[in-house]
């Protein structure tokens, strides 16, 4: 029975996300079944867990009816436009394809090649059984999972919403109430969706976004890519021991990393395609990356400043249309972030204001600029959680500097870079400096855009020949 | 000439081989040059923290462990210099333990945190050789006139066949750098911020990973460039050489991951062993330290929901997994509440009770795991 509900669980939000997502994303063509079903997750989940703080707000008690209702009611009207449009709502053609090629023979096909892809293909089938095991195997254990995310949770469980009593919310503010919502609230919704606290079972986010997240890398490099290379890659971030390992942990860190996978993989289709829907599909991923970790605030920024690069130097439109994308991007972004915040002001939990840079201290910090360059050198090429993927990164863009830094890719070495500067000078001018030495921190920052430098080195990468 | 040239190379590997093997190395085979110990007595062996018991008994050094333990060796004076390979032939009950070997130097006499080599044990409690490569540690100098032999930071039991302290041989140091890198990065090694990885020879998988591309890019480039450097210009042969380089590094990837899925798979017997078919309560009981979640369903049981009650415990994991488990009973450090909660106090925590005045006891769970109360809400 536990099975069923939590199937119910999963699907509700992926229901909703595919509802938006097939408004978005009204042609079969715009995107396959396999990133379809992955935005569907994201975006679900996260439109959910924004309308439990909704709900918080208008003091209504969690339920199961309580939470479907309003959402399933919301969704009717996209539901209705999709039929009446006939968009791609369930891409049967699509699924069936990918069957049919996951079962074919050989073919024209070389042999090898055709091996090759038969093997990658369970070995990340591998990947993903391990972290589903090692998620729903065990209760939750880690620090952070526990102390930070999943307390909460399992208050908002009990409590049936974020408590009322001030003494109560006074728990909950001193369990860091400044960190969003997001995932706490997906956790409660699974909890409530079981009727008890179960949690090992409340896990299955994780290794349904570490699933996601291979689907989103696949799909991105199919496009241009022969399949073999796609897989490859998607086996490269299968692989990478990191990301496995906070695929089953419950910390919050691995879901912004998918979030924002998702967001700057579809900003990239923007700069390539041109197409609105595309920026849509980066703009709400990027704003439930920043409904997700306070680290979202930055990668909104960081985003934004990547379009805001790519319109000044886009001679595609005029200057008017330009600034209304780039209006609308942080304007659809920032319907995700702002609610929290204006939460927190309401009802007085505390702010991250001391992790603002001390920007009168600047100079004074100089001598922490080398022990920065030294830490991020030694996590990023010598740690067992990345493997090569470091190296090939330096490797590929010297090999194919010519690709590398022109346009589109140039965006996307840009996204990666900056977000190497901002945690630089994040270290470099807050309080997080401590963080940096205790090695608490800085790998699971660079988890956030791992995925996106697997997804860089396979597009320029060529490794079997391709559609280029 | 082919045979005259096999000869060769397999007169030299065995010259190679001599040369390097313990036997030939040692003129003179003392005790006190490379000591040993084969453990009919305890030879001089001593217990230090943590052993709870030291025998010989049949040529083998036993011992209980509780902790973090460890033994020292009887007082030594052998040269680094001609000591580089310790040899332990142990087995142990304790599952997936880290073992090390502490030394003392003539010169710096003090006990130093850095000066140990960690290597994994085998927990199938059969005899297993461990080669110590002591040379990994640039603080293997000099004289040493102690050893320390720390076998498990695990309560379990151990049996010592043999300790001995030896020349560093090519087959020595080559089965050391196996052990070192197909030994498994126990749990507690990783945390949420780092896998460490494997290492060999005492450096990163990942320093060798990147010598052996570098040394690809130096031979093809060498190669391309002495070969066809009319045909080519220096650029696109370079380009070539990186292309290579690439491949080899994918190809390392992917021999790097083939060595962490052996370290998954074993993740996944200790995981199934510890957890699968085990209920809830069961499973939370298992992850948590010690019988700490004993207690919580204890306080869970005893104390009116929703209490917010004042907690002395050993250290903050306690109190948040604590705060979390024990939920809707709520946690304050702060006194003065309804009801204290005591698990294990230290001893500044032991004192700080006995000067709470203002509480008395309520209910004992086990010795040091306490629910105390206001005396004026008796």
């Amino acid at each position: 029975m536990e099975f069923f509900k939590l199937i119910f669980a999963l699907l509700i939000p992926f229901a909703a996300g595919y509802c938006v997502t097939s408004l978005i994303l009204i042609r079969r063509e715009e995107s396959g079944p396999l990133e379809r079903f992955a935005l569907a997750f994201l975006i679900g989940s996260g439109i959910l867990s924004l309308e439990m703080l909704f709900l918080s707000f208008l003091r209504i008690p969690f339920s199961v009816i309580n939470i479907t209702l309003p959402l399933l009611t919301l969704l009717a009207l996209p539901a209705t436009i999709i039929f009446r449009k006939k968009a791609c709502f369930i891409d049967t053609k699509g699924w069936l394809h990918l069957i049919k090629q996951l079962v074919s023979g050989p073919k024209n096909k070389n042999m090898i090649i055709f091996v090759a892809e038969k093997a990658l293909v369970i070995f990340i089938s591998l990947k993903i059984l391990y972290v589903l095991f090692e998620a729903l195997i065990k209760p939750i254990v880690g620090w952070d999972a526990f102390a930070h995310w999943s307390i909460k949770a399992k208050i908002f469980f009990f409590e049936k919403g974020i408590p009322l009593l001030p003494e109560l919310m006074a728990y909950v503010r001193s369990k860091h109430g400044d960190y969003p919502l997001n995932l706490p609230f997906l956790q409660t919704w699974i909890a409530t969706c079981l009727g008890s606290w179960n949690d090992v079972l409340i896990k299955i986010i994780f290794p349904t976004l570490f699933i996601c997240t291979i689907f989103l890398i696949y799909s991105s490099l199919r496009r241009s890519k022969e399949r073999i290379n796609a897989l490859f890659f998607s086996f490269l971030f299968a692989s990478l021991p990191f990301a496995v390992y906070h695929g089953s942990i419950a910390y919050a860190d691995f879901p912004l990393a998918v979030y924002y996978t998702a967001s700057s993989l579809f900003l990239y289709r923007f700069i390539c395609e041109k197409k609105t829907s595309f920026l849509l599909i980066s703009a709400i991923a990027l704003g439930l990356a920043g409904w997700t970790k306070n680290e979202g605030l930055a990668l909104f920024v960081i985003n934004l400043l990547v379009l805001f690069f790519f319109l000044i130097f886009s001679s595609m439109e005029t200057l008017k249309e330009r600034s209304k994308k780039f209006f609308a991007y942080a304007g659809v972004s920032l319907l995700f972030i702002v609610p929290w915040q204006v939460f927190k002001l309401l009802r007085g939990l505390p702010t991250s204001g001391d992790q603002m840079p001390q920007l009168s201290k600047l100079l004074e910090h100089a001598p922490r600029l080398p022990v920065i360059i030294i830490k991020f050198y030694e996590k990023m090429f010598f740690s067992g959680n990345w493997h090569l993927l470091w190296v090939l990164f330096f490797l590929s863009i010297i090999l194919y500097y010519k690709k590398a830094f022109s346009a589109p890719r140039a965006y996307m070495l840009l996204m990666i870079a900056l977000n190497i500067f901002v945690l630089g000078f994040i270290y470099y001018s807050t309080k997080s400096y401590s963080f940096l030495l205790d090695g608490t921190t800085l790998n699971r920052n660079f988890l956030v855009f791992a995925p996106i430098a697997i997804f860089f080195i396979g597009d320029i990468l060529k490794l079997a020949e391709g559609k280029q | 000439m082919l045979l005259r040239k096999i000869s060769c190379i397999l007169f030299l590997s065995l010259m190679i081989a001599l040369f390097s093997s313990p036997a030939f190395c040692q003129i003179e085979d003392s005790s006190f040059l490379h000591p040993a110990w084969g453990f009919e007595t305890t030879e001089g062996w001593k217990a230090g923290s943590g052993i709870t018991k030291l025998e010989a008994k049949e040529g083998k050094l036993r011992l209980k462990s509780s902790g973090f333990s460890y033994i020292t060796s009887p007082e030594l004076f052998f040269d680094t210099g001609i000591n580089g390979m310790i040899k332990i032939r142990m087995r142990s009950d304790v599952p997936y333990s880290d073992a090390a070997i502490f030394w003392v130097g003539k010169t710096d006499k003090t006990f130093d945190i850095r000066k140990n080599i960690p290597f994994s044990i085998r927990k199938d409690n059969k005899f297993h050789t461990y080669y110590i490569s002591m040379r990994k540690s640039p603080f293997w100098r000099g004289k040493v006139i102690q050893l320390i032999f720390s076998p498990s930071q695990d309560e379990g039991n151990f049996e010592i066949d043999y300790i001995r302290v030896e020349r560093a041989s090519l087959f020595g140091r080559l089965i050391s750098g196996l052990q070192e890198f197909f030994s498994f990065e126990t749990i507690k090694m990783r945390t949420v911020n780092i896998i460490m990885g494997q290492t060999l020879g005492g450096k990163h998988i990942n320093f060798w990973a990147y010598l052996i591309c570098f040394a690809i890019f130096l031979i093809v480039s060498a190669k391309n460039i002495l070969f066809r450097w009319k045909s080519e210009d220096t650029f696109s042969t370079l380009k070539k050489a990186l292309s290579t380089t690439i491949i080899v590094a994918l190809v390392l990837w992917i021999g790097l991951e083939a060595r962490i899925l052996m370290d998954q798979a074993r993740v996944m017997s200790i995981d199934k062993k510890d957890y699968a078919g085990k209920a809830l309560e069961e499973k939370r009981s298992q992850s948590i330290l010690g019988d700490f979640y004993d207690f919580i369903r204890f306080f869970k049981e005893r104390l009116p929901k929703g209490s917010l009650v004042s907690v002395i415990f050993p250290s903050v994991y306690f109190r948040e997994m604590g705060a979390y488990q024990g939920y809707p009973i709520r946690f304050t450090e702060k006194e003065g509440q309804e009801y204290l909660l005591v698990y294990y106090p230290n001893e500044t925590q032991r004192k700080r009770i006995n000067e709470l005045k203002e509480y008395a006891p309520f209910l004992k769970f086990k010795d040091n795991q306490y629910i105390f109360k206001l005396k004026e809400k008796f």
